[in-house]
């Protein structure tokens, strides 16, 4: 079933259409919930929220993206304004890494047998259990990217237009989660080590 | 063994931009063993990121949202049917008897006075326009608590 036959059925007012519309797409709404709310009751009123929105705001939809993508960034705008409510400032603090920590520590894996051996050992290590933690520390923006990427498979392009952020700042953001991650990963390993 | 590795930047784009990547950061990664190691490891997290468990609602989504959404009329042709079906019955039922009797119910306005006919009917016309308001109301009421937002 194409989107543009979805939405006219939706639009006169068939509410099966609209039910499939939610099935279709509630686990790519899902996957941004979850790692930008933290709170199980305000995940289940903003998702509510989400599907309002597409409800109210359906005729608008021009079909210049997929109806999925669309639909999650309304997803993705709702828990934005969410967070921006509830703590102002908390979604911009995607700091800077600091440079020379991560060259010391690439410095270390580079010249240091141990530190190459302890670098392979963590990814065999519970890997996954870890990863999870990791990733949970991580700010809302820098989840939601790696999962939109990583899990969803979505374009840069997709991405970039579920967030509304320049495809080159997806692909920096990106770049700098990813590394934050792996550099998080073989300091949580070396403090479990010691 | 090359001493010059690559840039983060260059390792993960040899990871994840692979159609875009230079052949010399190719032709590195196959001879430099640091950093096919550090590459492995980013494809390694890809790889575990893709693996971990998809969120599920555990209410049901749909179900809530829908029990929200005012019901539309979607047979809009069948209303219109029971519209005018409503609409003719109490015409045929006045105009029925009006046709039959109208001899004796113009004998019986004829008999009334003009200035009782004008307070009848300015009687009749506050009634309506109380009845209008008051459906007004209502309906305005009802509209705002169906009102999503």
């Amino acid at each position: 079933m194409t989107d543009q036959y979805q939405v006219e059925k939706v639009l006169q007012g068939d509410r099966d259409a609209f039910e499939l519309v939610i099935k279709n797409t509630e686990g790519l709404v899902a996957q941004i919930l979850f790692k930008m709310i933290n709170n199980t009751e305000d995940r289940k009123d903003i998702a509510q929220d989400i599907y309002f929105k597409v409800y109210k705001n359906l005729a608008s939809f021009k079909f210049q993206s997929k109806l999925s993508t669309w639909i999650a960034r309304i997803a993705y705008n709702t828990c934005l304004n969410f967070l921006e409510m509830k703590k102002p400032g908390l979604i911009h603090t995607i700091s800077i890494e600091d440079n020379s920590h991560i060259e010391s520590l690439e410095k270390i894996i580079r010249t240091s047998t141990p530190a190459r051996e302890a670098e392979n050992f963590i990814f065999q290590k519970e890997l996954s259990k870890i990863l999870q933690c990791e990733i949970e520390k991580l700010s809302p923006v820098y989840k939601t990217l790696l999962t939109l990427f990583h899990k969803e498979e979505l374009t840069y392009a997709e991405i970039s237009e579920i967030t509304e952020l320049p495809e080159g700042t997806v692909k920096n953001y990106l770049f700098r989660a990813r590394k934050t991650l792996r550099e998080n990963l073989l300091i949580q390993y070396k403090k479990e080590d010691l | 063994m090359n001493t010059n590795h690559l840039t983060d930047i260059e390792i993960q784009q040899y990871c994840f931009e692979k159609e875009s990547c230079e052949s010399r950061i190719v032709n590195h990664i196959e001879l430099c063993r640091t950093c096919k190691e550090r590459a492995a490891s980013y494809e390694l997290i890809s790889s575990e990121i893709k693996n971990i468990q998809s969120p599920v609602f555990d209410f049901n989504l749909a179900g809530l949202v829908l029990s929200r959404i005012p019901q539309q009329k979607s047979k809009f042709s069948f209303n219109i049917f029971l519209v005018c079906f409503a609409a003719c019955v109490p015409v045929a039922a006045l105009g029925v008897p009006l046709f039959f009797l109208q001899e004796y119910i113009t004998n019986v306005f004829t008999a009334i006075l003009p200035p009782l006919y004008y307070m009848i009917a300015v009687l009749a016309l506050t009634v309506v326009i109380f009845q209008v308001i008051e459906m007004y109301m209502h309906f305005h009421n009802k509209m705002s608590r169906l009102e999503l937002y």
